[in-house]
């Protein structure tokens, strides 16, 4: 169980870029995180990992961040954590399986699924973006956690490989937050919790997020509205069947800039 | 057992571009100068003195230009464990929370691979200046003790990996990150101001200093292993009186205890240095 209270965390004196965040995952619980680009997601992610100084509390499984030493209950697919050594992507499986005690066949079976065979030879850094992206997920999937922390899970993979990702986010039995900043992929997670992040700050969440498929925006506040955002200085309201769709927005950095443009 | 670490740390280390190329590219060439171009003006003065000493001279000689090439090297390669240190922090913090490998765990391993690593750049820089220093003399200058020689390069080794580290853990934990792309040349060019020292100057309070100074022990344990004789006190004066090698060990021995405590406290103590923090 993750329990995250008044999160705060500023890269410069004065300029926050997570904000007062409060957010509860439970054992078992997947929840995703939908923001734009430069709103906080990784940042956060980060100092759930305990890779950046903030101020507020974080638990996991009740204890206290800081005191955490050798907890296997965790894993993430955020790249600047497998820079351990100047290995190949083969010898970086095998150590980082060793490392949580994990089955290394099973990750290289995956990622040979993935078509990713070609890369076992070449470092992190030789990769594209999308090979890198993949990678980093099945390392952090094959650790079979209790908890996933994944970062804009989708970014630089193709389609069909996306919806591959998401059938085996759907099959993990621990708890999992995803972040990303396509909404076109909310329709593979109907089920799971829904949270939205703008300017540092956490909105929702909405339980399950098929309540937003539907759903619309609209400017200002509303009384039948699932959720109130506020982005740019303004308040949105999501509505169901209602304002401008959802659905017409590809991802969050279109919402965004429109919010800020009008 | 997470041995796998230990396992990859020693292969990323030994084909390092910097054990490569600063830890023995430039150090043979840096001998090789000392073998062929520096040696003229102590040839000349090898003529000047009876022929029944050249070979003790020509030992001292060997074993001077031997102990501090081998500090240059240990200490150059310093600034890229150093650099991979800084460069690796997010995963030393991931790893050290979130997998079997503890802060403990994680030095012994990386002081073990120092232990393996530093003495085998030493063999291959004793063969080196055995070869070079033999042929340039037209004489046999074979490392005295050489399980000694061994010892020697391990302690320096452990030593500057210890000193490397806490420099850039303490630019950490004093918030300026940044300064490790300094800070991290700190110990080549304390190597090549206290080797110096030894070489050429002499002033009032100097024994004390070259028996505390972790850098001249170094050159003293080396030298004197290499040469299996009393290690002047300067190099280029022997009748300054010689080192105490006694002293000298444990004044090395020393500095490693307490660096290797005050690294544990603060390996513990580190927090990632975000992408954004390097430039």
């Amino acid at each position: 169980m993750l329990e995250v209270r008044n999160l705060a965390v500023e890269y410069k004196k004065g300029k926050p870029v997570v904000n007062a965040v409060n957010l509860t995952l439970h054992k078992k619980e997947k929840v995703m995180l939908l923001g734009p680009n430069g709103s906080g997601k990784t940042t956060l992610m980060r100092a759930i990992l305990g890779l950046v100084k903030y101020n507020g509390d974080i638990k996991i499984d009740g204890k206290s961040l800081e005191r955490l030493r050798c907890e296997l209950c965790v894993a993430t697919n955020l790249d600047e954590v497998y820079y351990l050594l100047a290995l190949n992507v083969k010898e970086l499986t095998s150590l980082y399986m060793d490392l949580k005690g994990c089955d290394v066949k099973y990750c290289i079976e995956l990622m040979e699924d993935f078509g990713l065979k070609d890369t076992f030879g070449k470092k992190l850094w030789q990769l594209s973006s999308g090979q890198k992206r993949l990678i980093t997920n099945v390392l952090a999937l094959a650790s079979r956690p209790k908890m996933l922390l994944m970062d804009e899970v989708f970014e630089g993979v193709d389609p069909a490989r996306k919806l591959t990702l998401a059938n085996l986010f759907n099959q993990f039995g621990g708890s999992m937050l995803i972040t990303t900043h396509e909404l076109s992929m909310l329709k593979y997670f109907h089920h799971w919790g829904l949270y939205f992040m703008f300017e540092g700050k956490l909105f929702g969440k909405v339980n399950p997020s098929s309540k937003i498929l539907d759903a619309g925006i609209v400017r200002g506040e509303d009384p039948n509205a699932i959720l109130k955002v506020e982005a740019a200085g303004k308040v949105v309201s999501i509505v169901p069947k209602a304002g401008r769709p959802l659905r017409e927005f590809v991802d969050l950095n279109m919402l965004y800039e429109e919010l800020i443009i009008q | 057992m997470t041995l796998k670490y230990f396992k990859y740390y020693i292969k990323s280390m030994l084909f390092h571009p910097s054990m490569l190329g600063w830890g023995i590219g430039f150090t043979l060439l840096w001998m090789f100068l000392g073998a062929f171009v520096f040696s003229a003006e102590f040839k000349r003065a090898l003529e000047h003195i009876p022929i029944d000493a050249h070979s003790t001279w020509i030992l001292h000689y060997t074993s001077g230009w031997f102990s501090t090439s081998t500090l240059y090297s240990f200490s150059s390669l310093t600034i890229g464990l150093a650099f991979n240190l800084f460069y690796s922090t997010s995963s030393v913090v991931y790893v050290l929370k979130f997998t079997r490998l503890s802060p403990v765990k994680y030095y012994a391993y990386n002081i073990l691979g120092s232990l393996l690593m530093f003495p085998l750049l030493s063999v291959s820089m004793v063969v080196s200046v055995y070869g070079f220093y033999s042929y340039s003399f037209g004489k046999d200058v074979y490392p005295r003790n050489v399980p000694l020689l061994m010892i020697a390069s391990l302690l320096a080794g452990v030593f500057l990996y210890l000193l490397s580290m806490l420099l850039t853990l303490s630019c950490i934990a004093l918030g300026r990150p940044r300064l490790v792309r300094t800070i991290a040349h700190a110990p080549v060019i304390l190597a090549v101001l206290f080797s110096y020292s030894q070489l050429y100057g002499y002033f009032s309070g100097m024994e004390t200093i070259l028996h505390i100074s972790p850098f001249n022990n170094i050159i003293s344990q080396l030298a004197y292993a290499y040469s299996g004789m009393d290690i002047p006190l300067t190099f280029a004066n022997p009748q300054t009186g010689f080192i105490d090698v006694g002293v000298s060990t444990i004044s090395l021995l020393f500095w490693t205890v307490t660096l290797c405590l005050v690294d544990v406290y603060l390996i513990k103590k580190m927090r990632a240095i975000s992408p954004y923090e390097f430039f």
